[in-house]
């Protein structure tokens, strides 16, 4: 069905001159890897949990929608308090949510108290989206709200570097200074959820029971302590994502959507369970789309396409590879 | 004597799910009777029998078979939107059938799809399937909306009318037949050979092959023919004369999730309970949409009005308008039903209809036996713990 | 034993089917007879007799025809509009607003013709074909409305018009831009809104205006982005400007690939070049905000025509800081030109009231259709549809419309006067002139009546210009 008309019509008569400048590609890059840091922050929760609970949750792009929306109303609320506070503030909401969602409806499920635990855990987590998006619709309204700047850039004027109050320039390329910042603050997340995996002893008993819960079980560990931890971590890392990028896009209660099928994809594409592998596919999903957008050579259908060819990959490497690119054994 | 007595619970039984049966039917059959100046309800009647058919159906898949697909409404659309291009007048790949001729053309179409989607799927399991066909509806519906000048995009693609007559009494029988239909050759199927099968796949893939299941058929031939129902729902449905449009919206994964919820609620372990859950959800969001409230509470509530509207709520002339929490209290259902209901709501119910006569029964047997004095032999139990 | 069950119990259900077939054809016949009951009533009063026999009753309709029938109830006017995904709920949400006001303006002076009050019934549509299809089933057979007012998209909308027609119902459509919804000719079917071909028309006159030589436009996969977009550069290419369009689905949030492609295809593009957004809601904020951002618009060299629901200032300034000198579309009326207008005054400030701005473009059509609804049934003086339906086609030229809101209601073209062959089928009950208005910020959270109107020349407020460039002021400050 997408053959005849994509190949007769669009590929080859759109744009007969198919120069691309380096300068073009270089900033297709640029933003790519942005993004693509942000999306994978939210992937690695997304992972953690696939990695210790062995579950995908469903609900994952809301937590991402909780945790813009809680830094909207803080800085709503409290103008006087430093507005990096509220970042913190989502962090902590979505991981007290995460918290009791875990204890509530997936622990039994560890227990063992509920049959076909597989499909328990799908529907669950996606009964858990549908509430979620209904409660903002109902508590908030449809209509679009953004978190301000939390700070405007100093002006500063040269030929090759300047910047106005938004946007960093550099020759020719452009750099968003909101993107920039929700790009550094999901670094900052990432080393700090490196070093509390692989250096704190916590971290460490996490990643054990992902390997080998009896084990852990043996050696001291409480897996079911660790399965609440790993949720809640999972959902404040999406918490965390929203509350950067909430000062860059407009916010609505069902943001989250496309936001988790976007998680859904890098964690199929770097291995379900693989932090690494997250990383890597979250950079990689960013340059696709930012590189596919930007040189399909049919305008109209570029941007409309978009989602299909995260979603094609994903397709296939589920397909020929479900392990991905650094997944375990299924 | 003794064996007569057995046969009489047996036929007791019998009678209570036959009569159940046929009072179901019986109000089916008669529903137009109760509504015939409110057409409206008669539509909605359709309508939830289209939901009930989809929601047997992905019972039949998930609940039986163990597949957990979301790409239900996406064959659902594709079935639809085949008989529509093969029948309409012109464009691409345009024949000018009749809706008789393009939904049996669509369904088989969709057979078809679901034959290679369901051989794809076999190294599949669980979560992965869920992820995989939720990627694969997502495709569908992107490009159908994005081949604007193949399908009509977002505008959607009009559809021939099935029937002349507008009126809404022929249009419900005809989805009554089609609901009774389906569930039939869904009871059949899963009352035959296939449905054990389906059954000890679900449970144990290993195991149902070693004993000479064949896997790999078993679980395509779920996935067509649920599948193929769900088309034929759907391509039937948007054929009415009064709904003569799809677009591809209706896709979307929210309205899966509808279907979904719906066939949980109901219990997704039987066809009847996923479908009799489409029929009560269906309605109660229908009518939650402004529940009906006495007077004097509605004035105490006017006081609180400005609140209650920032807060997502209405205030109607008989009623309290709950716009988008009644769709909260639905998500809130779902969540505790599968917590504390596994088995769905209505489920249960019909079960205990139903095994009344399972218990009598035994208690019989076990009475015939203490009479006779039977042995029971203690052999296998010693067998498994010498094993393990 | 078991086979004398079934036998049973397939008699009975045949049975009882006879019965209730007959019992079908018994009751229907003395409904017959009410009917003729309700004729002779009439009768007696002469004048009254030649609309009403006109009537041929419909299976199902159940809306009374005559005062007298309606007794001490409430005339019920019907309202579909989306109220849930993937329906436009901040559509839905400022039309039923806008609606509850105008029956409470109704009620308060007494009800219709002062004396009969007026109930209005919402049906959440979705926006989906099939719940438009449902809504107004219930609508009709189950809630007995006399008309229907309403509705924002048009995928519903293309269904309703069906149902409408079907039950001879009365129907104008305040928010529906396609064509085909007038273009059917229904004798049912109204429109206030603009059909999008108009709207199409006056984009390309102002970009020609401003004196564009290349268009980028971006659009939403959606049933209203697609046939804007196509009509639009329609009409660009015959006033011989170049265009090009890219669509982007409805929820993307990120459009950084997509704006450096713009901005790549834009490099060789000599002279003014534009960029027409015709996105809705949160999406078109989105792109907005990251074309200002990056430095694609609006530039000197480069005209940003924002999304209408730009029109909504406090919004769109939290949602897009830095799009300054964005230049929008207005359908419909500004502050401007309600000044000596009473009615819209009046409902602007009750729209204020409840939701704290100024009234989008559809929430006034969705107010005026409802408040002509009421006027044609007044003029009427009866609540039979075909005299609504004359009553609304009896204002047919300026000299015989209705102010209201907005403007100045009337539609040319009906069944008394058919649409000429030189006119567009859709003119078919259709209101010609919705204004539709270019404005222009210039200055960072101004409010929309600060807003410069650029076009058309008559309603210019900052002097004659059509496009204040970034970083200057207009000539006239108002």
């Amino acid at each position: 069905m997408l053959t005849p008309t994509v190949w007769d019509a669009s590929l080859f008569h759109a744009s007969p001159q198919l120069a691309v400048s380096g300068e073009f590609v270089l900033r297709l890059i640029i933003d790519g890897l942005m993004i693509g840091i942000i999306y994978a922050l939210m992937a690695i929760g997304l992972t953690l949990i696939f990695s210790v609970l062995n579950i995908v949750s469903f609900a994952h792009g809301e937590f991402y929608m909780l945790g813009g929306y809680i830094v909207y109303f803080f800085l709503q609320t409290f103008e006087a308090l430093p507005p990096l506070l509220s970042i913190v503030a989502a962090a902590i909401v979505t991981f007290a949510v995460g918290f009791l969602f875990e204890r509530i409806f997936l622990q039994p499920m560890a227990r063992g108290e509920v049959e076909r635990p597989n499909e328990y855990a799908i529907l669950v987590t996606f009964g858990l989206a549908f509430f979620l998006q209904f409660l903002m619709l109902g508590l908030v309204g449809p209509f679009p709200k953004k978190a301000h700047r939390l700070f405007d850039l100093p002006q500063i004027e040269g030929t090759f570097f300047r910047t106005t109050k938004a946007t960093l320039f550099l020759g020719d390329i452009t750099i968003s200074a909101g993107r920039l910042f929700a790009a550094l603050i999901a670094l900052l997340a990432l080393a700090g959820l490196l070093w509390f995996m692989y250096r704190t002893w916590t971290g460490r008993a996490l990643q054990a029971v992902s390997q080998d819960r009896n084990a852990a079980a043996v050696v001291g560990i409480n897996p079911l302590n660790m399965n609440t931890l790993a949720f809640s971590m999972g959902a404040m890392l999406a918490g965390l994502a929203g509350a950067v990028l909430v000062t860059v896009y407009s916010w609505v209660p069902w943001v989250g959507v496309p936001a988790s099928s976007k998680s859904f994809v890098i964690i199929v594409l770097g291995g379900m369970g693989s932090i690494p592998g997250s990383l890597l596919g979250g950079l990689i999903i960013g340059v696709v789309e930012s590189l596919g957008t930007g040189l399909f050579p049919d305008p109209a259908r570029a941007q409309a396409y978009r989602d299909v060819f995260g979603l094609v990959i994903f397709a296939l490497v589920l397909l020929l590879r479900p392990t991905g690119l650094f997944g375990r054994k299924l | 004597m003794r064996r007569s007595a057995q046969l009489n619970t047996q036929y007791q039984a019998r009678y209570t799910l036959w009569g159940l049966a046929a009072l179901g039917v019986l109000i089916l059959l008669i529903f137009p009777l109760l509504f015939r100046q409110q057409p409206y309800w008669l539509y909605i009647a359709s309508q939830a029998l289209f939901y009930a058919i989809l929601a047997s159906s992905w019972a039949l898949l998930a609940g039986y078979n163990g597949q957990f697909s979301f790409a239900h409404m996406a064959f659902m659309g594709l079935a639809t939107y085949a008989s529509g291009i093969l029948g309409r007048e012109t464009g691409f790949l345009a024949f000018d059938l009749s809706p008789w001729v393009s939904i049996p053309l669509g369904v088989l179409f969709t057979g078809f799809v679901g034959l290679v989607i369901g051989y794809l799927c076999l190294r599949l399991r669980k979560t992965y399937l869920a992820l995989f066909t939720i990627a694969f509806a997502e495709i569908t519906r992107l490009v159908i909306k994005a081949e604007v000048k193949f399908t009509g995009g977002p505008n959607g693609l009009p559809l021939k009318p099935l029937l002349e007559s507008t009126s809404y009494v022929p249009v419900y029988y005809l989805m009554v037949a089609l609901f009774l239909g389906t569930l039939l050759a869904m009871y059949v199927l899963v009352r035959s050979r296939y449905g054990l099968y389906f059954q000890a796949v679900r449970e144990d893939e290993d195991a149902a092959a070693a004993l000479g299941v064949n896997v790999v058929n078993t679980r395509i031939l779920a996935f067509v023919v649920s599948s193929m129902i769900a088309g034929l729902a759907g391509a039937v449905f948007h054929h009415f004369p009064t709904v003569g449009l799809v677009v591809p919206d209706e896709m979307i994964i929210g309205r899966m999730s509808l279907v979904l919820a719906m066939a949980i609620i109901g219990g997704s372990n039987s066809l009847i309970a996923a479908a009799l859950g489409a029929i009560f959800i269906h309605f109660s969001l229908e009518w939650l949409q402004e529940i009906p409230l006495p007077a004097a509470i509605l004035r105490t509530l006017e006081a609180h009005r400005a609140t209650l509207e920032s807060l997502g709520f209405g205030l109607g002339e008989n009623g309290l308008k709950t716009n988008a929490w009644r769709m909260v209290g639905f998500g809130m259902l779902l969540m505790v039903t599968l917590r504390f209901r596994q088995n769905g709501l209505i489920a249960p119910l019909l079960e205990r209809l139903s095994r009344r006569h399972v218990i009598q029964e035994i208690a019989a047997r076990r009475r015939a036996r203490e009479e006779e004095e039977i042995e029971v032999s203690d052999e296998p139990n010693e067998q498994v713990g010498g094993a393990s | 034993m078991r086979k004398s069950v079934l036998v049973f119990l397939l008699t009975a259900v045949s049975m009882l089917l006879l019965v209730a077939c007959a019992q079908q054809q018994q009751t229907e016949a003395p409904q017959v007879v009410e009917k003729t009951v309700v004729v002779t009533q009439v009768v007696e009063q002469e004048k009254v007799v030649t609309q009403v026999v006109e009537v041929t009753p419909v299976a199902g309709r159940c809306a009374p025809t005559s005062f007298d029938e309606l007794g001490d109830n409430a005339i019920k006017i019907g309202v579909p509009i989306p109220l849930s995904a993937p329906g436009s709920v901040t559509g839905g949400r400022a039309m039923q607003t806008a609606v509850n006001i105008a029956v409470k303006e109704v009620n308060d002076a007494g009800g219709v013709l002062g004396k009969y009050p007026v109930d209005v019934v919402f049906y959440d549509t979705s926006g989906l074909p099939e719940r438009g299809t449902a809504g107004m089933e219930y609508l009709i057979t189950s809630e007995c409305v006399v008309a229907v007012v309403g509705e924002y998209h048009s995928a519903a909308g293309l269904t309703e018009k069906e149902v409408a027609n079907k039950y001879h119902v009365p129907v104008i459509f305040a928010e529906t831009w396609n064509d085909d919804i007038t273009a059917s000719q229904y004798p049912e079917v109204f429109r206030i809104a603009p059909a999008s071909s108009m709207v199409a028309q006056a984009d390309a006159k102002y970009l020609s205006d401003v004196g564009v030589s290349f268009v980028a436009i971006v659009a939403e996969n959606t049933d209203y982005g697609v046939p804007a977009s196509e009509q639009t550069k329609e009409r660009l290419a015959a006033l011989g400007i170049d265009s090009e369009t890219y669509l982007a689905e409805q929820g993307t949030q990120e459009f950084g690939a997509l704006i450096a492609k713009i901005q790549e295809d834009m490099k060789d593009k000599e002279g003014l070049k534009a960029v027409l957004v015709l996105i809705t809601g949160e999406t078109s904020y989105n792109f907005e905000q990251q074309a200002a951002e990056q430095g694609l618009m609006p530039r000197e060299d480069v005209v940003g025509i924002a999304n209408q629901v730009a029109y909504n200032a406090d919004e769109f300034w939290q949602n897009v800081p830095d799009g300054n000198y964005y230049a929008f579309r207005r359908v419909g009326v500004v502050p401007a030109l309600t000044k000596d207008n009473p009615v819209a005054t009046a409902f602007v400030e009750a729209y204020e009231k409840e939701l704290g701005r100024f009234p989008e473009s559809y929430a006034f059509e969705a107010y005026d259709a409802f408040m002509l609804m009421v006027k044609a049934i007044e003029k009427a003086n009866s609540l039979d549809p075909d005299a609504i339906i004359a009553a609304l086609e009896s204002f047919d030229s300026p000299e015989n419309g209705v102010q209201l809101a907005q403007g100045l209601y009337y539609f040319p073209y009906g069944t008394k006067n058919p649409v000429p062959d030189d006119q567009p089928a859709w003119m078919w009950h259709q209101w010609p002139d919705p204004a539709v208005l270019f404005l222009q910020y210039w200055q960072e959270g101004q409010s929309a009546e600060e807003a410069c109107v650029v076009w058309p020349k008559q309603y210019q407020t900052c002097g004659d210009t059509y496009w204040i460039p970034p970083g200057t002021e207009p000539p006239v400050t108002p």
